[in-house]
């Protein structure tokens, strides 16, 4: 993805960037084409963005005027043991949260790509939780984790003769919680993958039962490598999102990112600073240090993506 | 080479919608002022403001309120935009995260003694510990959109009775009402209480902020100083009566369990208010129970009674709310014709009527009395009062920031509710973190 | 698991056999994953038959005992939920046609066109994903209030007729999976870019598109901050800022009513993404160069 522009005129050790007509004219419609993003980047985007940055450097409540306040939110966001707290704490639930999500949402995509009985009733009801506003969402998973009084602990007593854990009430397990919750979301995910696995070339699948390919090698070698496109998507959009999630944190610890600040994911202490403290600045300088990490990370991300994802069309 | 054809046929209806969009049809009411009025969501208020907003109206043709309901999360949010763009609400109260100090530490309310006394409003009605609430030196900044008067203990009249129990005084002077007699009371009315389905819990705790129980025990955690000018710079975390409060609070769950664990309430609580489906007994809160619990007693006979003393100098924490003006109010002058329409005794008593919240009016607590019929009004008179004249406002109101301090409370709280540590140790442990924080906020936000 | 060894001809009856046990043990599995999924809407349309009572009921009835089908009528009438479903409507329809084209042209320029800053203007589309919102919030909205947008839709939909990084970033690599050599043979005939985009690559990745609308329905559908931050007229109002009404800052809310108006509002992209079924099943069967 990330390949040097082929299409040099004048020989492969000519340094000199010169497009041939033909090229002009490619980069010229490309351009054309990207004409509807680059002016709302610059109309809509690009000001707010600024400001934002802008405002990193000052103390701003929302309603007096700004004051400038040079690097000093970002050195006290360095020396602010909640903001390691709250990276790391995002961190984890990331490394969890998303890596689970994408196997389990492939899996169903798989199964409800074969002949079952009632497929579009069955994918339809797959793709409830995630158009089921979160409010009932949220209450449920509370529910059924309650150490209490959930089904869940219920049944592991049940069935295993030990207490479960405490569930969101622990600091240990409330971001592993979080994370089984975020698989409500994966709807999504199994939409994209049934389309992509849909998109695959049946004949590819014959040729291969054909050569005497068994299911796993079906699976690992043509499946696989054919909607690798559509994972690299699901895992960066999935590390961008898992980065940023606040919403399930906020409306089942009613903002606070308990217990003792350990569901604090970054976003989170990033709301309390801007609507709660009236840290609009600080909060501001928060933004644009995740926004770095997650760059970095998705940067890294594309890189390594060039030895395992394949596209049909640079064949 | 674009063939206009398709390219045209493109480019011709995203114009045309992009220009509908942008041009659009504005509807100028150039002739009117509007004033809007920021609200909380709170069901049983919308049909009383959309009724109150008509009246207004056609008595004052020229302007126009704008009704604007926000839910509690997301209140400061849309605010704080609202003035950062300079178009902030003309009227509205604390509800959201923040409390009055707040907006008043912040510039964003206006002083309303200079609108009082160019007419010379008459303010003799209001009760003059709620007025006096939000004053800052000598300076009128809110008037009173509702009191809840104090905290109450609030019990199911129906469980009391087939327990053989007799009923908890109104009277806050009652010396007997103490907190070993409310324990008494909660042990004999829970039943059931390892079975979660069908458990009746004797006491359900509904106090906010936590600081109530160290109240209820003759010890505010923070001095009083703190109330006059917004800051703490000490407070009393590990003064005996404090930990004896919260050791008392903690008791109820674990050692006497008359009263579900924090992972019950949530479970408990998630559909509604547990009191309200009979499955406790007693439940102390403030005094919104007057409108949560209005008009059910038909479902379950509810009454109120002063608050258990663990202490003579026990104190409850009242609620008040104030309806504020914005300082960059676009039409103040029109804001403050809403104000005084909102707060005469006319449509207050219409709220009072409508959602049965309290008013701070001298003449409007006998109309309140009447409300309740499980309740005489001579009880009701007695127990409001109890709690007004014994109790000082919550700091959530008067202390800046409060929504950070209570999360540092919180922070070392949680582990005595949950059962993690004994009282004394985790208010031990959480004291300097919390004295701390009292002094970073102060640092932070008074006015230089 | 099953082998498919096509060398095995005797023994077919048992190779047969094997399958079909495989493929009840997937019904079984779907069918256990569907019940886990459809369970929160059950919850939803059990809460809503209750009374305001009943619903507060610990532990809940999972049948209700008495259906209480006059919430429904109460529910939508409580606020003018007509003006918002409308409202609603309006903007997803609108939100939808706007970013399918704009995101759609967009993608196809990263995928199929090549220029000497199509890596680092990708990164950039990207980029915009990667900056919470609750910091541009602010200056967005002061941005909209001077140019006296506030209040109406404008904000709301102009911008999705410019490309949204998510939907961009997922037609890129759709498009990136169809091979070129249909491209070649049009490029030949002397096509446009344009044609090539419209006749050619859009067909060929429908069920990607059907995807794009299923998604910026629902979300354009169940946006509440956007209408929240934006728009203060009531007649102006969305479905789930109405929802969000029902909330009592208090624990009064009542759940029943809340629930019945959630359930009906939850019908519509369901509805649609039951029929958009059939899109997904046309596999694409490249069989040759045929232009």
């Amino acid at each position: 993805m990330l390949s040097p522009p082929p299409f040099l005129s004048g020989g492969e050790d000519c340094k000199v960037r010169v497009l041939s007509p033909q090229a002009r004219r490619e980069e010229r419609a490309f351009y054309l084409f990207l004409l509807p993003w680059i002016i709302g980047l610059i109309v809509f985007t690009a000001g707010p963005v600024v400001v934002s940055f802008l405002l990193s450097f000052t103390k701003y409540d929302m309603v007096s005027v700004p004051e400038i306040r040079g690097a000093g939110n970002y050195t006290e966001l360095f020396r602010d043991p909640l903001f390691w707290k709250s990276l790391k704490i995002t961190l984890y639930y990331t490394t969890l949260a998303v890596p689970l999500g994408m196997m389990v949402a492939l899996l169903i995509a798989m199964l409800l790509n074969q002949r079952v009985p009632f497929l579009p009733f069955y994918r339809t009801l797959y793709y409830v939780p995630s158009i089921t506003p979160a409010v009932a969402g949220a209450l449920l998973w509370q529910w059924l984790l309650n150490p209490d009084f959930g089904i869940v602990n219920y049944y592991i007593f049940k069935i295993f003769r030990v207490r479960g854990p405490q569930w969101f009430f622990s600091e240990q397990w409330v971001i592993p919680s979080f994370a089984i919750m975020s698989l409500w979301g994966v709807g999504q995910a199994v939409v994209i993958f049934l389309a992509s696995l849909q998109s695959v070339p049946t004949t590819f699948y014959e040729a291969a039962t054909v050569d005497g390919a068994g299911p796993l090698a079906k699976f690992f070698r043509i499946t696989i490598p054919m909607i690798s496109p559509t994972i690299l998507f699901l895992l960066v959009t999935g590390i961008i999102g898992s980065f940023q999630v606040f919403t399930p944190i906020f409306v089942i610890t009613v903002g606070r990112g308990g217990p003792n600040y350990a569901s604090l994911v970054y976003v989170l202490y990033l709301f309390q600073n801007a609507f709660r403290n009236f840290r609009m600045g600080y909060a501001a300088a928060q933004a644009w240090i995740l926004f770095l990490v997650i760059l970095l990370l998705t940067l890294l991300v594309l890189k390594i993506s060039r030895s395992w994802v394949y596209y049909e069309a640079e064949r | 080479m674009l063939k206009f054809g398709l390219f045209g046929k493109l480019i011709a209806i995203t114009v045309v919608v992009v220009a509908v969009l942008v041009l659009g049809v504005s509807l100028a009411l150039a002739q009117k002022v509007t004033v809007s009025w920021f609200v909380r969501s709170q069901p049983e208020e919308q049909p009383w403001e959309r009724t109150l907003i008509k009246e207004f109206e056609s008595k004052n043709p020229n302007i126009k309120i704008n009704l604007i309901i926000v839910k509690w999360d997301d209140f400061e949010p849309k605010l704080n935009a609202m003035f950062a763009a300079g178009t902030p609400p003309d009227i509205w109260s604390h509800w959201g995260a923040s409390g009055f100090m707040d907006y008043y530490i912040r510039g964003m309310i206006a002083d309303l003694t200079p609108f009082i006394e160019k007419e010379k409003f008459d303010l003799s009605d209001f009760i003059p510990e709620v007025l006096n609430l939000y004053k800052v030196g000598g300076r009128i900044y809110g008037l009173p959109c509702l009191t809840c008067g104090g905290s109450f203990l609030y019990y199911h009249k129906g469980l009391f009775d087939k327990a053989g129990l007799a009923h908890p005084p109104t009277d806050w002077e009652d010396k007997t009402w103490t907190t070993d007699k409310f324990l008494d009371y909660a042990r004999k009315l829970t039943r059931d209480y390892a079975d979660p389905t069908k458990a009746i819990y004797g006491y359900f705790d509904g106090f906010w902020p936590g600081t109530a129980w160290p109240l209820l025990f003759g010890q505010d955690i923070f001095p009083a100083s703190a109330y006059e000018t917004g800051f703490a710079e000490e407070a009393f975390v590990t003064h005996p009566q404090v930990i004896k409060a919260y050791q008392f609070s903690q008791d109820l769950v674990f050692k006497n369990k008359v009263s579900p664990t924090q992972a019950g309430r949530v479970a408990l609580e998630a559909m509604g208010n547990p009191f309200i489906s009979g499955r406790a007994a007693m439940y102390t809160t403030g005094g919104w129970g007057w409108w949560v619990f209005k008009g059910l007693e038909k479902e379950f006979p509810w009454g109120a009674a002063a608050l258990p003393k663990g202490h003579p100098d026990a104190k409850c924490i009242i609620f008040t709310d104030p309806w504020v003006l914005a300082k960059t109010s676009k039409n103040p002058d029109a804001a403050w014709d809403f104000l005084k329409f909102l707060v005469s005794k006319e449509q207050q008593e219409k709220y009072l009527k409508a959602v049965g919240a309290p008013q701070g009016r001298h003449s409007l607590l006998p109309v309140f009395y009447e409300l309740y019929p499980t309740m005489t009004s001579t009880q009701m008179e007695e127990v409001f009062l109890g709690g007004l004249r014994n109790g000082i406002e919550s700091p959530n109101h008067l202390l800046v920031r409060f929504d950070q301090i209570d999360s540092a409370l919180r922070a070392f709280t949680d582990p005595i509710n949950l059962g993690q540590k004994t009282a004394a140790d985790a208010l031990k442990d959480g004291e300097k973190l919390f004295v701390e924080t009292l002094r970073k906020i102060k640092a932070e936000y008074a006015k230089k | 698991m099953m082998e498919a060894r096509t060398s095995a001809v005797s023994g077919w009856t048992s190779e047969r056999f094997r399958q079909n046990i495989g493929r009840l043990i997937v019904i079984i599995l779907v069918t256990l994953g569907a019940l886990v999924a459809i369970f929160p809407l059950w919850w939803m349309f059990n809460s809503s038959l209750k009374t305001r009572f009943t619903v507060i009921r610990f532990p809940p009835e999972l049948i209700p005992v008495r259906s209480h089908w006059e919430n429904y009528p109460e529910a939508l009438t409580f606020m003018p939920f007509n003006i918002f479903f409308r409202n609603t409507f309006f903007y997803a329809t609108v939100a939808v046609i706007g970013e399918l084209f704009s995101s759609s042209l967009v993608a196809f320029g990263f995928a199929r066109l090549r220029a000497r800053y199509s890596n680092i203007l990708f990164i950039l589309v990207l980029s915009t994903m990667m900056l919470p919102y609750q910091v541009t919030m602010i200056p967005q909205y002061i941005m909209f209030s001077l140019l006296k947008w506030i209040d109406s839709y404008r904000p709301l939909l102009l911008p999705k007729f410019f490309g949204s990084a998510y939907l961009i970033f997922l037609l890129r690599q759709f498009y990136l999976g169809i091979p070129r050599e249909m491209d070649e043979a049009a490029k030949i005939d002397g096509c446009s870019y344009l044609r090539l985009w419209w006749y050619i690559t859009l067909p060929l990745s429908k069920s990607a598109l059907v995807a794009v609308i299923i998604f910026s329905f629902m979300w354009h559908w169940n946006d509440y901050l956007g209408p929240l931050i934006y728009l203060n007229k009531e007649t102006l109002l969305t479905v789930s800022i109405g929802l969000s009404w029902f909330t009592a800052a208090y624990g009064g809310t009542p759940w029943h009513l809340l629930m019945a108006a959630s359930l009906v509002f939850t019908l519509p992209p369901l509805i649609l993404f039951f029929f958009s079924q059939r899109y997904f099943i046309q596999g694409i069967v490249i069989s040759g160069v045929k232009g």
